[in-house]
């Protein structure tokens, strides 16, 4: 049953999963090259010392350190890589809302479908994408670190602990998803709500690290406890961290569920 | 003894100020096809998301087989078709059935395909149509669909909201027929409508809701027989005789000549008694339909409604 749901949604949305994960293949493959350019070439710090410092602040909010391993995480933390990843998300959180929006949702439930298996392959896609789209990269990264040979270069599973932080921050974006999509009247308001949240965190986070007196905002963002490039580099460091995302995954998780159960639909 | 097959106790819904469903007493026998009816906004979606547990109850409760509404075992035995049927457009219709049909219980066998052609076959729906995507199709042909998902397990339940809309008259027909032989099969059939003569051919019994309120539940044959209806009588010579036909349960509302129009309630053996003892030219007494009952019920409703006592 939970797989003839599950089924029907990831058939829907097959090809924009194959054409996400074979694009963040691909970007984590060309950042490695692109990573390996600055290496041999003149330099990145000779290029950023050209930027006026409000551009070189941000882009050092991004990346902390100008080595060859952080700019191969960096694709971890693409915005590409986290919008893409999180749109799908928000699709398969929010489809609930559009089955309720489309009227579908009655005939589905008049089925002995209990409304938990009906959320719960909801879950499952996210799962789903919040396992595989870190594991493109992870398969970019070890097929783009096989072709070029950096001095100093870390192993591909180095980066496994920066694509274990992603599966966590988009378990995160998708438990939240899930509770506005579960509580929403319509799948396009839900999106929106969602897309909001996501953009301000993302934003607040961003200014928190450039600036200073914001310092007190950075715990309220999930992404300020997502950091592949640290990940990467300081090994170890990183649980805390995953700890808070998957926290931040849980919760909301299970507040959809009971939401979803007792609401009217 | 069987449990009812739905049964409702006390079964209201408010939506804030508004009454969706208020008190609804309402008890379903297996096979029986009971005629739900109302005009839109009565309450009678209400009632079935209630009984789908698609909404939950501001007070009261549903059971359906004896069990609680909220069991999700009760729905294997059930068939719906929505009033606002809304189907996957990116599926054919025959992926769409088959898709509906798995989100059975693991317990339970797949619907026979057999009967799923069959019921396709009566229902008009080609190949092509269950080949094509479901966007793709008309109103009338979604309908069909929506009707063999309700039909094609065979349920102990239907619950049909509307099942005929959008749909051309043969096929109304291949419904209103399928219907009756589920009820002739020992089915129940809650047939959910506001087109009152086709109710009145497919109904044992009619429950008529009016703002979310219960107004009556009988037997269809008690229904018409409780009706007042309306006899025109010519009589052969030049007046009528009008004096004569004062008699308990008739009563006359005109009279022209010979002419007499009447209004009869009940048992028609005094009327006729007088009508033997006279010659008559021409007797108009046509049979009663629910339309008539359905009227005659909701302007009782509407004057009890607007009496404050």
């Amino acid at each position: 049953m939970i797989l003839a749901l599950l089924g029907r949604q990831l058939r829907h949305m097959r090809w924009i999963l194959v054409g996400l994960g074979l694009g963040l293949f691909l970007l984590e493959g060309l950042i490695i090259q692109l990573a390996k350019a600055f290496e041999g070439g003149p330099g990145i710090e000779q290029i950023l010392d050209m930027l006026p410092d409000m551009i070189l602040d941000l882009v050092k909010a991004q990346i902390p350190a100008f080595t060859f391993p952080a700019f191969a995480a960096f694709g971890f933390m693409h915005p590409g890589a986290l919008v893409g990843s999180s749109a799908v998300i928000v699709m398969f959180a929010t489809a609930p809302a559009g089955e309720r929006d489309s009227g579908l949702l009655d005939l589905l439930l008049s089925r002995p479908v209990t409304r938990t298996k009906h959320l719960l392959a909801s879950l499952l896609g996210i799962v789903i994408t919040a396992t595989a789209m870190p594991l493109c990269l992870l398969a970019g990264c070890a097929t783009g670190l096989a072709l070029v040979d950096v001095p100093g270069e870390l192993p591909w599973t180095a980066y496994v602990p920066a694509a274990g932080l992603l599966a966590c921050l988009l378990a995160a974006v998708g438990g939240f998803s899930l509770l506005v999509g579960a509580t929403a009247q319509r799948r396009g308001t839900a999106a929106a709500r969602i897309a909001a949240v996501l953009l301000v965190t993302y934003v607040v986070d961003t200014l928190t690290k450039v600036f200073g007196s914001l310092d007190a905002l950075r715990w309220a963002t999930p992404f300020h406890y997502f950091d592949p490039i640290t990940a990467t580099i300081d090994e170890g460091g990183h649980w805390g961290d995953a700890a808070v995302l998957l926290g931040a995954a849980v919760v909301p998780t299970l507040l959809a569920f009971r939401c979803w159960r007792t609401r009217d639909l | 003894m069987t449990a009812p097959v739905v049964e409702t106790r006390d079964l209201s819904k408010h939506y804030g100020p508004t009454v969706g469903l208020d008190g609804l007493e309402l008890v379903v026998e297996r096979g029986e096809v009971l005629g739900f009816l109302g005009p839109n906004g009565a309450g009678k979606t209400t009632t079935i998301r209630l009984l789908l547990d698609l909404i939950r109850p501001t007070r009261g409760e549903a059971r359906l087989f004896g069990r609680a509404a909220r069991d999700p075992d009760v729905r294997r035995s059930v068939g719906y078709l929505p009033g606002e049927l809304a189907l996957d457009g990116r599926l054919t219709a025959r992926k769409m059935l088959a898709f509906l049909d798995r989100l059975r219980d693991p317990r339970d066998p797949p619907a026979d395909p057999r009967r799923r052609d069959a019921l396709c076959e009566r229902l008009r729906l080609s190949d092509a149509d269950l080949d094509r995507v479901l966007r793709d199709d008309s109103r009338g042909t979604k309908q069909k669909v929506g009707l063999v998902a309700a039909f094609q397990r065979d349920p102990e339940l239907l619950v049909l909201d509307e099942p005929t809309e959008g749909l051309d008259p043969l096929v109304r027909e291949a419904v209103l027929e399928l219907m009756r032989e589920a009820g002739a099969a020992g089915r129940t059939v809650f047939h959910s409508s506001h087109v009152i003569s086709e109710v009145d051919r497919t109904a044992t019994r009619v429950a008529i809701v009016r703002a979310g309120r219960l107004v009556a539940v009988e037997e269809i044959d008690a229904l018409r027989r409780s009706l007042t209806r309306r006899m025109t009588v010519r009589f052969a010579g030049d007046r009528a005789p009008v004096a004569e036909l004062d008699v308990p349960g008739t009563r006359l509302l005109e009279q022209s000549g010979p002419s007499v129009v009447l209004a009869v309630t009940g048992d028609l053996d005094p009327l006729l008694a007088v009508l033997a003892r006279h010659a008559v030219a021409h007797l108009a007494f046509p049979e009663p339909v629910l339309d008539d009952a359905f009227l005659q019920h909701y302007a009782d409703a509407q004057r009890a409604g607007a009496d404050p006592s």
